[in-house]
């Protein structure tokens, strides 16, 4: 009977999630990868439940999502309806700017500098 | 398609006395007419910012001072197959995560970015911010004054 196999040389394992040995012993130094030392000589063996977890985390990053979307009403008296509203709403926005400008709003909000 | 972040809708409302009003206004009435696109994170972000200034009953309004005004399409995520949980997982941690590990950026970012680069034919993203998109995203970043050339 044959037996079910633990752990993966770092060659295998590079095989199997598709990137270089190299790209695995970065991943390892940054801590995205937990491997183990052979007694002994201290070769690096992969655990095939880190295998498994990498190559669906690999897979659900790659994978194209879907996406959807919502269109907008397109008919006439609904538009003359939006410009009306959307007009007042601007006057009641009026006074946003005198507590800061929209550089600093949208850099409070992603926090990061927002300049053109 | 034309995929909008949140300033240059803020802008299109509010700010009236910024120097980019009249590049706004310009890109937004011609583009419009070609079809807007808004990620969902940016619509709740902008609606977020404008919920300090304007009444609920005003807010709840949007679909039509916002999204008919300017002949808005909101882009969502769409869980496909995908069971929710693992649509949450992926939508809202691996690929954001994967995204920050690679450039960083706010989360923010990631998850507009993550959007855009997968709806369908997208011409460009246009913020007033290009420069800190750019070389992050596969999509191509404009200004809106970039944009009318």
């Amino acid at each position: 009977m044959r037996e079910t196999l633990t752990h993966l040389t770092l060659k295998r394992a590079s095989l199997q999630l598709g990137v270089h040995e190299q790209t695995l012993r970065s991943w390892e130094k940054r801590g995205l990868i937990r491997m183990v030392r052979l007694p002994g000589s201290g070769y690096r063996r992969v655990p095939v439940t880190e295998v498994e977890r990498l190559r669906n985390e690999m897979s659900s990053t790659q994978a194209r999502p879907a996406v959807r979307l919502a269109p907008p009403r397109r008919d006439p008296e609904a538009l003359a309806r939006a410009v009306a509203l959307a007009e007042t709403v601007r006057l009641e926005l009026a006074g946003l700017e005198e507590n800061a400008t929209l550089d600093e709003v949208m850099a409070a909000r992603r926090g990061r500098a927002w300049l053109s | 398609m034309v995929i909008v972040d949140t300033d240059v809708m803020l802008l299109a409302f509010a700010f009236h006395r910024d120097p980019r009003q009249e590049a706004n206004h310009r890109f937004l009435e011609t583009v419009q007419k070609r079809g807007l696109v808004l990620p969902i994170y940016s619509l709740m972000e902008l609606l977020g910012q404008l919920s300090f200034n304007l009444s609920p009953q005003r807010l709840s309004e949007w679909p039509i001072w916002l999204q008919d005004r300017y002949s808005l399409t909101i882009l969502y995520p769409a869980t496909a197959e995908s069971q929710a949980e693992a649509f949450f997982q992926a939508e809202f941690i691996s690929r954001p995560f994967a995204r920050m590990q690679q450039y960083p950026m706010p989360y923010l970012d990631s998850l507009i970015l993550n959007l855009a680069e997968n709806a369908p034919d997208v011409e460009a993203i246009i913020t007033w911010n290009a420069r800190h998109y750019r070389n992050k995203t596969t999509v191509d970043v404009k200004t809106p004054a970039e944009y009318l050339g």
